[in-house]
């Protein structure tokens, strides 16, 4: 079922909102986008919603900062919306 | 009659503040907190610096010099503005200046420091060893106040627990940037950096960065601003500050420790009679077990006679203030005799 009734231009057969990483960055240099997308999109492609962002490598403090807009991803779990592998590591993180 | 008033370039006569002062009066100020929290420096028993009649007085000493307040700042390069006036519309127009003259003097809070923030939420130590680095998550919701945002760290040892105050800071920066602050607070702001700082004079820009970068009750912010206060009070440089909005905090923190001597000597100079008056008011209010206190509150003095008392009681430079009296009343003799 296609969920929400989004604009999207593609009209799918099947495929589920998934809260996956989208990469993004320079070469050797990567950086992740938490994003609320429908499974068949391409991986850096159209997304619904982006809900938060990590950046993989360790800054100046030694620290991997992850920025997540709870209040949006509750609501996009409420809507049924699955995840990653690697997403659930992140939100398994802080608890 | 036209008079012609150039904006930015001086018709005002000096005069003018002093008679802005005695019509704004007894007019309620209250010192409004910068960013978030309440503005609420005080312990119950002694007056708090956000009070009504402290920050009524601490602003009637900061005086109202349009030209200072005014200076301009270094922006490009317009040749002045000429408009033709009235006196009625030249007096509007210096109303309209004392008003936002009255906002930029707004003080900002003097707070005690705060708490270190040492809550450990789990220890999973199943956790161990699986990472090599720390990983930091802050809660991006866009309506939580940055007070209560959930910023929390993961270490490798398994260990979560709440972002200490400086991690707070500077994740709140990088997602929500402020204008004029920096992710990593400038290397200025150190104690051998802040003493070049004082030789070129540059206390008021430098207590500007600090509010700017800075929340007003983190360590930093106060020991910037302790460092800028006993510098200013060893060289008796009062007057960098008179005019500025960081006078009420310089007042208070002077009077809290006892060091009002070289203030009072210098507003004695200045013939500022008043402020030296409401100096020792305030200091009477925090410090009521005092000598000169009970003297004060029995006989009822004003004036002069306030300052006499004080004088003997409580300062160390007792003879300096004496001479700058006899001077300013020798003045004042000339000045009615002639």
């Amino acid at each position: 079922m296609v969920q929400l009734g989004s604009r999207l231009l593609k009209g799918y057969r099947g495929g589920h909102v998934v809260i996956r990483f989208a990469l993004g960055g320079c070469t050797n240099r990567p950086f992740f986008r938490i994003v609320a997308a429908h499974s068949r999109r391409a991986r850096d492609g159209k997304y619904l919603e982006q809900l938060g962002c990590l950046d993989p490598l360790p800054n100046t403090h030694g620290e991997r900062v992850a920025g997540l807009n709870l209040e949006r991803l509750r609501h996009w779990l409420g809507c049924g919306a699955q995840l990653s592998r690697p997403a659930e590591k992140l939100l398994g993180r802080p608890g | 009659m036209a008079a012609l008033g150039a904006w930015g370039s001086a018709a005002v006569p000096a005069r003018l503040s002093r008679v802005a002062r005695a019509l704004w009066g007894w007019h309620a100020r209250r010192g409004l907190g910068q960013d978030a929290g309440a503005a609420d420096g005080g312990k119950a028993a002694k007056p708090a610096f956000a009070d009504e009649a402290v920050q009524k007085l601490l602003y009637k000493m900061t005086g109202l010099n349009l030209q200072k307040v005014f200076r301009p700042v270094k922006k490009e390069l317009k040749p002045p503005k000429y408009k033709l006036m009235t006196e009625a519309q030249l007096e509007e127009a210096t109303r309209k200046a004392i008003e936002e003259a009255k906002e930029k003097l707004i003080m900002p809070p003097v707070l005690n420091e705060r708490e270190p923030i040492d809550d450990v939420l789990a220890e999973d130590k199943f956790l161990e060893g699986t990472e090599t680095t720390k990983y930091v998550f802050t809660d991006l919701t866009y309506s939580t106040p940055h007070r209560e945002r959930f910023i929390v760290v993961r270490e490798p040892n398994g260990v979560l627990r709440k972002a200490t105050w400086e991690e707070r800071d500077r994740m709140i920066q990088i997602f929500f940037p402020k204008e004029g602050r920096r992710v990593i607070p400038p290397v200025v702001f150190k104690d051998e950096h802040l003493v070049t700082v004082f030789q070129q004079d540059r206390h008021e820009d430098i207590l500007n960065m600090c509010i700017a970068q800075f929340e007003p009750d983190s360590p930093d912010y106060i020991r910037v601003h302790h460092r800028t206060y006993d510098d200013i009070e060893k060289h008796a440089k009062y007057d960098l500050l008179r005019s500025t909005r960081h006078f009420g905090g310089m007042v208070w923190y002077l009077v809290n420790r006892k060091k009002t001597d070289g203030l009072l000597i210098d507003m004695i100079h200045r013939d500022l009679l008043d402020d030296t008056t409401s100096l020792i008011t305030l200091y009477h209010m925090l410090h009521p077990e005092c000598q000169s206190a009970k003297e004060a509150k029995e006989g009822k003095l004003q004036g002069v006679d306030l300052i006499k008392v004080f004088v003997k009681t409580e300062s160390q430079k007792e003879g300096y203030i004496q001479l700058a009296l006899q001077a300013y009343e020798e003045a004042m003799a000339t000045s009615t005799a002639s």
